[in-house]
């Protein structure tokens, strides 16, 4: 394996997951989104979802806030500066590893 | 993958048109904004009718988006967001926006600025830069299309560039219209000039009311053509979105 391959084995794994690269590649997109909006956009269940969402609060990528929007509950998610720089960073490898190997 | 974050983007900003609330709000105001010139060109000139109409005009002019983006906003908290869920920019989107709308705005004032330095210090220009404005609400259909046809690129969203295609045939019309005023009834306004006992901002404003009264009939027309188009593609795109997003019952949210 050539060292600019080795790359893809570096990547950042929380992001690699199918799931949650759709969701941090939605949240790049805006300044926040509440659940419904990311539930509807992946495709994923609530469940699902929801514990996506609490690695990606854990890991620090994302900042949730719970609020009401008059009697009803609001989750708004919102992609933290660390999150948007680990999100670059694993696009670049990507492309780089892409690039890389065309045939 | 930059593809792919380029069109969540796109969709992103096609999300505030996804319920066709914008479409209505942009009809209503451009119906209602067709009334004051309509009735300001049949009045008589001077008459109460005229004052109130122009003075009506003003206030759309000036409150209108604002009170429309607020009354959409308020729609949307109770009828989109509970139903596709809420959705907020990027800063860097709206200070493009912001931006975009200071330049137009800075554009419009250097235009109307360079027009008043040409009628007042140029007086053999004078009367032909008057005649010319008979041009303007050509010039605005113009600026239409092309906010149009921007928004259809931006949101990928078709219906904006058969609105754009619209905005476009009627700015054409008006413009056919227009060159008709000019040449079937040739106005020299220095006979105004001189009513006015050498005033030049009563001789102005006579000059304007005069050309004007027979073209607002058009820009009546023009707000009322596009205006409808915009409500029907609004209320067309709101009865497909409700009846592909029936509001949920019962839990929200993560519930």
């Amino acid at each position: 394996m050539r060292t600019d391959l080795r790359s893809l084995s570096d990547v950042d794994r929380l992001i690699h997951e199918p799931s949650r690269t759709v969701i941090l590649a939605v949240l790049v997109a805006v300044e926040s989104a509440d659940f419904l909006y990311l539930q509807r956009e992946t495709g994923l269940t609530k469940g699902n979802l929801s514990v996506h969402l609490s690695k990606l609060e854990e890991a620090g990528y994302i900042a949730i806030e719970k609020t009401y929007r008059g009697k009803i509950p609001l989750t708004l998610c919102r992609m933290t500066d660390l999150g948007r720089q680990a999100f670059k960073n694993y696009r670049e490898q990507l492309k780089l590893f892409v690039d890389q190997t065309k045939a | 993958m930059t593809d792919n974050i380029s069109n969540l983007a796109r969709r992103t900003c096609a999300y505030w048109f996804i319920d066709g609330l914008a479409d209505i709000g942009s009809g209503i105001l451009f119906v209602v904004l067709g009334i004051p010139y309509l009735l300001w060109s049949l009045a008589p000139q001077g008459s109460a009718l005229a004052k109130i109409a122009s003075t009506g005009r003003d206030v759309l002019l000036l409150l209108g988006i604002a009170i429309l983006f607020i009354v959409i906003r308020v729609a949307k908290q109770h009828s989109t967001y509970p139903r596709t869920g809420y959705l907020e920019e990027r800063l860097s989107e709206r200070r493009q926006v912001l931006k975009i709308g200071a330049m137009t705005l800075t554009g419009v004032l250097v235009f109307a600025g360079l027009i008043t330095v040409g009628i007042l210090f140029f007086p053999a220009f004078g009367p032909r830069l008057i005649n010319g404005l008979v041009y303007f609400p050509t010039f605005f259909g113009l600026f239409l299309t092309i906010v149009q046809v921007v928004l259809g690129f931006r949101t990928d969203i078709k219906r904006f560039f058969v609105l754009g295609g619209i905005a476009a045939l009627a700015s054409m019309g008006l413009a056919v219209n227009s060159f008709i005023y000019l040449t079937g009834y040739p106005v020299d306004w220095r006979p105004l000039f001189a009513s006015s006992s050498g005033s030049i901002p009563v001789g102005l404003s006579l000059a304007f009311i005069n050309l004007f009264h027979s073209v607002y009939q058009d820009v009546a027309f023009f707000c009322a053509l596009i205006g409808l188009a915009m409500l029907v593609s609004g209320l067309v795109v709101r009865r497909s979105y409700l009846h592909q997003n029936p509001l949920p019952v019962g839990a929200h949210d993560e519930d």
